[in-house]
């Protein structure tokens, strides 16, 4: 089974191995088990993208070492995530200001007495500006779905403030109206 | 029965009895966001027409900050709930549902107001 002192020495660089191994582990146990749990569907996805084959932790947490919604947009400094939070609370407040414009533009549409069918830009301007609301919406939340106690607090703050500004522009609309809100506000 | 953790790293399940209680908790803060939704409807129609003139009058006027505190919890509980679906546990989603069917019965009816509008209504009808 081979010379004596080079298995002695390889079973000890083996012990070595295993015991740095089980040490870093040991650090983070839950996160390997969970995520590897939860994510084995993903992970038979994701497999042919080459080496990238990132842990999402489910649950929230800090930290400053995220993927955000895009490859590039990655974030590994607390700089990184104090600008991608800004960003963040910019793009709600971004979304709410949409929203209540697109209600107040769909209410002069409505209000104006020019018939129904008569071609105005708003009537195709109101569907596009729908389809960036949306997409805000569902970056917003797939934000939120990245679990980070920060980046998901910048979403909920922009929401609120961006309220706070945009839904008493027009008195008579109705803020609390089922129709201006969407699955999440 | 393998372990499910919902957005917290505390609040993990590990039997059905645990189970049990989380998808109540679930199905009761469903109700909760959909009274919540409704409390928010029910204050506007309390300061409706008492609004100051100005958008700065109004932008700081206490019943909008309420407004807005208010909206604040409902879209935190909106994600909230969100998440704890994308558990994929059947239970889980189960709960929600019921909890936002339940919730609805009791806090969705909304008569309009005549003098306000909503968006894709002729102001009158």
């Amino acid at each position: 089974m081979g010379v004596p002192n080079n298995s002695d020495l390889a079973s000890s660089v083996l012990r070595q191995n295993v015991d740095d191994f089980l040490t870093e582990l040991d650090g983070k146990p839950l996160q390997a088990v969970e995520a590897a749990h939860e994510h084995h569907a993903h992970s038979g996805h994701s497999d042919h993208h080459g080496a990238e084959h990132h842990m999402m932790k489910m649950w929230f947490h800090g930290g400053y070492e995220e993927v955000i919604l895009f490859e590039f947009w990655r974030i590994s400094t607390p700089l990184g995530l104090l600008l991608s939070c800004l960003a963040i609370f910019i793009m709600g407040i971004a979304y709410e200001a949409l929203k209540w414009s697109r209600v107040h533009l769909q209410t002069r549409l409505t209000r104006s007495v020019t018939p129904v069918n008569r071609r105005s830009a708003l009537q195709f301007l109101l569907p596009g500006l729908y389809v960036i609301q949306l997409v805000l919406a569902y970056w917003l939340m797939l934000i939120a779905m990245t679990y980070n106690y920060y980046l998901t607090a910048a979403v909920v703050l922009g929401g609120g403030v961006g309220h706070w500004i945009f839904a008493i522009v027009d008195p008579t609309q109705s803020a609390a109206d089922e129709l201006a809100a969407d699955s999440c506000h | 029965m393998s372990r499910t953790r919902f957005s917290f790293d505390f609040w993990t399940v590990n039997t059905a009895g645990e189970m049990v209680y989380s998808c109540f908790i679930l199905l009761f803060l469903a109700i909760g966001l959909e009274a919540l939704k409704w409390a928010r409807w029910r204050a506007e129609q309390h300061w409706d027409g008492k609004l100051p003139e100005t958008y700065i009058g109004r932008l700081f006027h206490h019943a909008h900050l309420v407004q807005v505190l208010l909206f604040f919890i409902q879209i935190t509980l909106g994600y909230l709930l969100m998440l704890a679906f994308m558990t994929f546990s059947i239970w889980v989603g189960l709960a929600i549902a019921i909890g936002s069917g339940i919730g609805f019965y009791f806090f969705g009816s909304r008569p309009v107001l005549p003098n306000r509008s909503r968006p894709g209504e002729e102001c009158c009808g």
